[in-house]
């Protein structure tokens, strides 16, 4: 017996719905009201366009038409495949649904049909905003057509159309295998893991653009590779494809029609009864350890020792171990620069930052600084969500002395669960590159500004941890987030500048560094009741 | 109006409803109660097509409710425990939206929207977001939006959450009106004293199986009690959990005195 799949297609009800579907989409990530906020949504257009724009420039003079549409559409792909991804749980499966949709007579595919039309919408302007800049730009590439933009932008809505799809049927396979609440912490590490291989294939990108690539043009090894499929496509449009061309834009035509076959197949007629799921009691989750380790408890009595600073200390290494949110978002954030390192230690990009050379100045030491800011930085603001954010009265309810005694058990917890062991992995990958006693003083000198910087994001703090819902559009709102760090990234490259030179001055930087944390962590806490809403 | 037979449903290894049969004639006002976990809202979710059965049938106005389920639903109205909605929206959007998903013309969703925003003292308000709403505003937009497409059947599942004692005032004969012009009110609470005054019958749910089916007055007069409250206790709860929780209070009692 297969209830709730009645397939009848109600297009008023898809209208209504996807109408509906695309005002939230608009609203998203927007906590208060007032025209003036920007949501999650309009962020991601503001940076895709900017990003976008960026990664044509950087190609444009640099390679052929069939390779400037094959990098810049795998750009694309990458790019609306990681955001269908990080939106999916959202777009596809928004959890508030259940109880305001399911009872109402809104037939399984039509609900469907309603969540394909907002992603169709998300596709189309994160399409523009990420390829618009590449379409016209394309115009400066030796012997483009004047069609190209058009067509580019074409070929461009059917690769973003694919890259949304594989996801989709990809994460509709999961959800027909596993159970919601293991679906939805797959689709955490899914996510993580898509996170890191997109940091990967940006990374890997401008060096096959300066080599092999060329030579290896309209090969047939192309035929495994999506984006290649799609820049055939734009050559026969264009009137200028070949055989190959012709092959590869039979490729892109098949996928697309295999991957709508695919996700509005069989799917669609049971969306509803998934996604009222065999556990929709809610029950779920493991009993884990609760208890604190030798070296936390040696920690606490130190740092923490108060009743306040071990509750939040409790809370923080709790959540870290079962939320999903808070995990995820740790693990990101702290993940990337840690990618980056090993891309750049095995790739042997990193000289000794300590050397006369000025090893300092590397690409790799410098994006490893910059996004280690942003982990650091931002690390305490990203646990301010969780699936528990109800619990949150607490916080509001319980005599507490200092909220900023209670911040201090939290990032007691995060410093030793998360921001300690980077340090130590960062330490370690360092010294495979370099002398060991300068990959430990790099290491040190990152957890020295790791701590200005830990400490100095107390003072942007607003919410309790774990005590906001996450609403569509946050995670993409967060991004913006990447922007404000760069005054901490510059204090940083200026801290190596100036003391890496001499020991002495570095011996002396280390230890303004460790002082002014101490001061900033003192006055965060101080300040903290009045930082913080409802404190 | 609504007929249930057999109907058997699990969680793992939780049976959270056994074999439940119920007959509810229209026009009833049926008062669901239980402690927690014993299925109450296993219920309401099967019987408004949110969640399956494993096993057995149910109909409403004569439609089953698995295989006919959008006639079903075309027919009720549910106001769910957790009160969800779309906070990013108006009440008047959100209604709007609600209305049209019945496929109710605009004109009519505009009429029956003012009267629900002058009924529940939402009038001032209909253009504000939702977000910026206390939870008894919340509550009384997700009622309102329950009753806009005015069904037949009406699952309220503690409807009277945050509510204000107005409000509350207004939910209660909002419900009397409904049931005496035929409507069906399938209504699960906590609060007993509510219960009591405002049902004709009254069904008691144990661990997923029926444990006492009759009206307010019949159940005190079976287990010579007073109040419904008693009732219930007498039915559901363990015998020793009144002892317990006077000992527990003792000593929490004693170690403050010691402090």
């Amino acid at each position: 017996m297969r209830p709730l799949t009645e397939k009848r297609v109600d297009w008023g009800q898809v209208r209504v719905l996807a109408g509906n579907g695309i005002r939230l989409q608009l609203r998203s990530g927007r906590r208060l009201p007032g025209p003036r906020r920007l949501s999650g949504f309009h962020w991601t257009v503001i940076l895709y366009g900017i990003l976008g724009f960026s990664m044509a420039m950087s190609l444009v003079f640099r390679t052929t038409q069939f390779l400037y549409s094959v990098m810049t559409l795998g750009y694309a792909m990458a790019m609306i495949g990681f955001s269908t991804a990080a939106d999916f749980a959202w777009t596809i499966l928004y959890p508030d649904e259940e109880e305001i949709i399911l009872h109402r007579p809104v037939s399984s595919r039509t609900y469907w049909l309603h969540k394909t039309g907002v992603l169709g919408f998300s596709i189309l302007v994160l399409t523009a905003s990420l390829c618009l800049p590449s379409a016209l730009l394309g115009l400066l590439l030796d012997g483009a057509p004047p069609s190209y933009p058009a067509v580019y932008f074409f070929a461009a809505l059917m690769a973003g159309s694919a890259a949304a799809l594989a996801i989709i049927a990809l994460y509709s396979a999961f959800f027909s295998w596993l159970k919601r609440e293991r679906f939805l912490n797959a689709l955490t590490w899914f996510q993580i893991l898509l996170t890191f291989s997109l940091i990967l294939f940006l990374q890997m990108l401008p060096d096959a653009a300066d080599a092999g690539w060329p030579h290896a043009e309209k090969s047939g090894w192309l035929l495994v590779f999506p984006p290649a499929w799609f820049a055939g496509l734009i050559q026969v449009l264009s009137g200028q494809g070949g055989r190959m061309d012709g092959m590869l834009a039979a490729a892109a035509v098949l996928s697309l029609v295999l991957l709508c076959a695919v996700t509005a197949g069989k799917f669609s007629s049971e969306y509803i009864s998934r996604l009222s799921g065999p556990d929709a009691s809610g029950a779920s989750g493991r009993a884990g350890k609760s208890r604190i380790s030798p070296a936390a408890a040696g920690w606490m009595r130190l740092f923490a020792s108060d009743p306040e600073s071990g509750a939040g200390y409790a809370l923080a290494a709790g959540m870290l171990r079962r939320d999903r949110l808070a995990r995820a978002s740790a693990h990101v954030l702290f993940g990337v620069p840690l990618i980056f390192l090993l891309l750049d230690v095995l790739r042997d990009r990193i000289s000794d930052p300590f050397a006369a050379s000025g090893g300092a100045q590397d690409l790799g030491i410098r994006m490893h600084l910059f996004f280690s800011c942003f982990a650091v930085f931002y690390v305490l603001k990203g646990l301010a969500f969780s699936r528990d954010w109800q619990a949150a009265w607490i916080f509001s309810a319980a005599p507490m002395q200092g909220a900023g005694r209670f911040y201090r058990g939290v990032k007691t917890a995060v410093w030793l669960n998360v921001v300690i062991p980077y340090y130590l992995l960062c330490a370690l990958l360092l010294c495979t590159r370099m002398p060991w006693l300068s990959g430990i003083r790099h290491a040190l000198s990152l957890l020295a500004l790791g701590c200005v910087g830990f400490s100095l994001s107390s003072f942007l703090l607003r919410d309790f941890p774990f005590s906001l819902k996450q609403m569509p559009g946050d995670r993409s709102l967060r991004i913006r987030y990447l922007l404000c760090s760069i005054p901490f990234y510059m204090l940083c490259t200026g801290f190596q500048k100036w003391t890496y030179g001499d020991s002495r001055a570095w011996l002396a930087g280390i230890g303004v560094l460790v002082l002014v944390s101490a001061a900033a962590e003192e006055l965060s806490v101080r300040k903290f009741p009045r930082l913080i809403k409802g404190g | 109006m609504i007929s249930i037979r057999g109907v058997t449903k699990s969680f793992g290894p939780v049976k959270a409803l056994d074999r439940l049969a119920l007959e509810i004639p229209a026009g009833q006002i049926f008062g669901y109660l239980g402690p927690n976990g014993a299925g109450k809202t296993t219920t309401v979710k099967i019987l408004s097509g949110m969640i399956p059965p494993d096993s057995g049938t149910a109909e409403i106005a004569g439609f089953d409710i698995v295989r006919q389920s959008l006639e079903v639903k075309k027919r009720i109205g549910v106001v769910p425990e957790s009160g969800a909605l779309y906070e990013c929206l108006t009440p008047a959007e959100y209604w709007e939206f609600t209305g049209r998903l019945y496929h109710l013309d605009q004109k009519t969703i505009a009429r029956r929207g003012q009267e629900f925003a002058e009924l529940f003292g939402l009038k001032d308000r209909m253009e504000e977001r939702i977000n910026g709403f206390s939870k008894g505003m919340k509550q009384r937009v997700v009622i309102a939006s329950a009753l806009l497409h005015d069904p037949d059947v009406l699952f309220l599942d503690e409807p009277l959450n945050g509510l204000d004692a107005n409000a509350v005032l207004t939910v209660k004969e909002l419900i009397r009106s409904l049931a005496k012009k035929g409507k069906t009110v399938f209504y699960c609470s906590h609060i007993l004293e509510v219960v009591e005054k405002l049902c004709d019958r009254v069904v008691i749910l144990d661990s997923g199986t029926v444990a006492a089916d009759g009206s307010p007055a019949s159940l005190k007069r079976m287990t010579r009690r007073a109040s419904l409250e008693a009732v219930f206790s007498q039915l559901t709860q363990d015998p020793d959990a009144g002892d317990a929780a006077r000992v527990l209070a003792e000593r929490l009692a004693g170690e403050k005195m010691k402090k």
